[in-house]
């Protein structure tokens, strides 16, 4: 496998991204980024790709004012944001500026927080704190040990569990969700009660915190064992197999949940795509998910660029790829496509152009599309070797 | 928030402490969106994922393709050890995969932007651009615009220019004038007919007035170099005006003209007279009205359906200028004003323009919140709202017909747009719906 660490151009932003995502996926929670006008500004699309308010407030700080210090702004910009909207989370997000000059902000936001009466919770969103994930981590880590209380089990609704790790901006999550779902359902015997952070309420799903959570998405390399997501009919037995582990029972794949139907299809698909081309660009957990699929179960050739987890599970577990990049966005990403001529790509707004043809699968995806069908689990996976072997152009 | 009378006796604004706003932009996407559309400039981020990667974002995805796809936004990684020692050591892995992009893109001038940590650490980045130079073959210099160093795009627009043109002076440039202009500010490579810079490059063939440059977008440093021997660098928006494009007038002779954006037919008017007097030539401007009446009949008409009609109208302080023409062109009752991004030498030009208004607008705004703009649209109740993304929610919220003015395919500029913009308030007003997404206007039909 080739795979290429050094790169000039990022798929993934600052931590700071990771953290607007998480904050777009608890209901009414508003994100103040505390730093220049920029960063907000730069990421304002971030929460309409999951279909909220574009609203990242800055405290919109200038060199003089990091010179000067910025506690009053801070303090002033979450008075009056919770004045004027109340909001039942706000989230401060520091930036590289403020990150670096290290003012006392945890005490800033538990004196508001006792203000206020409103939790205020704090994520360092620099560059220096990490990429995405981590900014997506750190909003967890934040959210649950500041404002979580303490787990009652009487609260507990009893036999379920949770998937943590998915944002409302991931794309497709709208379609993907009812498929995992019903999977758990219907081979597992269990609920999904909640998916962690996607339409968090902090007023009536904070029970849902203490139930059982499959590490999924933007956390799933917190589990034991790394389960990638569930494309195909093996990737499905897999992904439901890892559950049933950490749940102690047994996974029941039988005709109801379509998998003998789909192993049977997809094998006939084997012929005609052994030896296709198709890049994916997207986080790990999808990446490795469909490019396992697409090799194993398809025969086709897989180039990935995804972020660092991608290339980890493949040291762990097993290479599959042709060629993994890491962290390779936007232009230096299509150099590489160029290189590998792939019939599909599958990936974001940035990889739509070139001489393939183009599956929306990852954000940001600013072009019109249709909607998602889903492409997770046995269905899905038939669905998605239709649309490959028929070389049908779903995108001009 | 406030009243015309109060704005002109304000000097300085107060700081909202919760600004919320859609839209705003920043120093470093003005400094990069100057380079990015130029042919073989390439911005190089410093330490800054973040700024590299929402830069780019931002560039690509809000409206159409103007040409910038395939155009590189890198950045180079420093450990936060080595950003507060100084120690910008580019790793032979990274230098290649610069060189590698840098040569699939035709680059011949790197330019490096440090992120607000390299800035705030202090380092002078000299070691680190003669290391990049070395690397690529080509010059790499640095341009300290950062996301703290303003709160708005200008800084960033003037500053990455005035490193442009202090590069292409190092070199020779052939001597003497050549009669003709530049037209400045475009900052994308797209000549599209149909784009703004369309309809000011045909107004400018009807005015016979040579065009020899539109910069920055689509130039090359040799471009750059050669506009020097233009005789005047004419403005498509006066956002840009700045240190830089004075000291091109006072040192190298490069008159400036069109500081009243070409919206609306008395704007485009007053654009083309500022041209005709930088030019010395009178027959621009007699040109000008000639082009102007054959628009008229239809300027008629349109005043016919929309004389009376309550507009709220918002712009940088370019445009408004020009929109704020167009509606009294139109005769229609400016009710509300919003200003974005204040800038300190259009100002006066700006208080000039709303004295020209038949009524003082009840409100104007700089640099309005969403709440606020809510509270215009609740208590205002325009029939017609001329705005930007932002103002594309409390429009939807209160029912208001609304007519992008930041996102558009077809030009809103000069006579021809005038009529054109005209036409989609007609539209607006009578039901048609100019947003498919918030990424993406819908032209009017027919």
């Amino acid at each position: 496998m080739r795979e290429v660490t050094a790169r000039v151009e990022p798929l993934l932003s600052c931590s700071l991204c990771g953290a607007i995502r998480a904050t777009a996926g608890v209901k009414g929670a508003v994100p103040m980024v505390h730093g220049p006008m920029s960063c907000a500004s730069g990421h304002r699309g971030i929460p309409l790709q999951g279909n909220a308010e574009p609203l990242v407030p800055p405290t919109a700080l200038t060199d003089i004012d990091i010179v000067r210090g910025t506690s009053k702004y801070l303090q002033d910009a979450v008075r009056k944001l919770y004045q004027v909207r109340s909001p039942p989370l706000t989230v401060v997000i520091l930036t590289c500026a403020t990150s670096l000059i290290s003012e006392d902000y945890q005490r800033i936001v538990r004196d508001l927080t006792q203000e206020l009466h409103s939790p205020v919770i704090l994520v360092d969103g620099s560059a220096i704190a990490g990429d995405e994930i981590d900014g997506y981590r750190r909003f967890v880590r934040a959210l649950t040990q500041t404002v979580v209380p303490p787990a009652s089990a009487e609260d507990a609704p009893a036999g379920g569990l949770t998937l943590r790790g998915l944002a409302g901006t991931d794309f497709g999550i709208s379609a993907e969700l009812p498929i995992l779902t019903e999977m758990v359902r219907d081979s597992l015997g269990l609920e999904v009660r909640g998916s962690l952070f996607l339409q968090f309420d902090l007023q009536k799903d904070m029970p849902l915190l203490s139930l059982p959570g499959i590490p999924v998405g933007w956390l799933w390399t917190e589990a034991e064992v790394w389960q990638p997501a569930p494309y195909g009919a093996e990737g499905t037995r897999r992904w439901l197999s890892g559950i049933a582990e950490a749940m102690g029972s047994q996974p029941e794949l039988n005709a109801r949940s379509g998998w003998v139907e789909a192993q049977e299809a997809l094998s006939s698909w084997r012929t005609k795509l052994q030896g296709m081309r198709v890049a994916i660009e997207a986080l790990s957990w999808w990446a490795v998910g469909l490019g396992l699929f697409l090799q194993k179960e398809l025969g086709c050739q897989v180039l990935l660029s995804t972020d660092r987890y991608g290339l980890e599970y493949q040291h762990r577990y097993g290479e599959f790829a042709d060629t993994t990049l890491v962290d390779v966005g936007n232009f230096e990403l299509l150099t590489y496509l160029d290189d590998f001529q792939p019939s599909f790509v599958f990936g974001s707004s940035f990889v739509k152009s070139g001489p393939w043809q183009w599956i929306p699968f990852h954000q940001p995806i600013w072009h019109e599309t249709t909607e998602s069908p889903g492409w997770m689990g046995p269905a899905g996976a038939v669905r998605l070797a239709t649309i490959l072997a028929q070389g049908e152009a779903l995108y001009a | 928030m406030g009243d015309v009378e109060r704005f002109r006796q304000q000097e300085q604004f107060e700081r909202n402490p919760f600004w919320a706003d859609y839209q705003v932009l920043g120093p470093m996407l003005g400094a990069v969106s100057m380079l990015l559309g130029t042919q073989d400039i390439m911005p190089v981020m410093v330490g800054s994922r973040g700024c590299a990667w929402h830069t780019r974002l931002t560039m690509y995805a809000w409206g159409v393709d103007f040409g910038v796809r395939r155009r590189a936004v890198p950045t180079l990684d420093f450990t936060p050890k080595q950003i507060v020692s100084g120690n910008y050591v580019v790793g032979s892995e990274q230098m290649a995969a610069l060189r590698r992009i840098s040569e699939a893109n035709s680059i011949h001038m790197a330019v490096l932007l440090p992120g607000d940590s390299a800035n705030l650490a202090g380092d002078g980045l000299d070691g680190l651009s003669a290391q990049v130079s070395d690397g690529l073959g080509i010059p790499a210099p640095v341009l300290r615009v950062s996301p703290i160093s303003g709160s708005n795009p200008w800084v960033g627009y003037d500053q990455a220019l005035g490193l442009i043109y202090d590069e292409v002076s190092r070199h020779a440039t052939a001597p003497g004038k050549r009669p003709g202009v530049n037209l400045f500010g475009w900052k994308w490579p797209s000549r599209e007919q149909d784009y703004d810079v369309g309809t000011c490059l045909r107004l400018l063939e009807q005015l016979q007035v040579p065009v020899n440059h539109v910069l920055p977008g689509g130039a090359s440093l040799a471009d750059f170099a050669d506009s020097l021997r233009s005789q005047v660098n004419l403005l498509w928006c006066s956002s840009y005006i700045g240190p830089t494009l004075h000291r091109l007038e006072d040192e190298g002779g490069l008159k400036l003209a069109g500081l009243q954006t070409p919206y609306g037919f008395t704007g485009t008017l007053q654009w083309i007279d500022e041209l005709a007097a930088a030019l010395d030539d009178p027959k621009v401007a007699e040109r000008g009205r000639a082009i102007a009446s054959q628009h008229q009949p239809e300027l008629e008409e349109l005043r016919n359906e929309l004389r009376g009609k309550r507009v709220f109208v918002s712009g940088g302080p370019g445009r408004i200028l020009g929109l704020l023409h167009a509606m009294m062109d139109l005769e229609l009752e400016v009710v509300a004003v919003g200003l974005y991004w204040i800038h300190s030498e259009l100002r006066a030009q700006f208080e000039q323009v709303l004295a020209q208004l038949p009524r003082p607008p009840k409100k104007l705004l700089v640099t309005p919140s969403l709440y606020e703009l809510d509270q215009v649209a609740e208590e205002l109740r325009p029939d017609v709202w001329l705005g930007g993304y932002q103002e594309l929610h409390p429009c939807k919220k209160h029912n208001i017909p609304f007519v992008p003015t930041t996102l558009y395919i077809k030009s809103h500029q000069a006579f021809e747009g005038c009529i054109r913009l005209g036409n989609k308030m007609v539209q607006a007003i009578n039901g048609y719906d100019f947003v498919v997404n918030p990424f993406m206007t819908k032209e009017m039909t027919g």
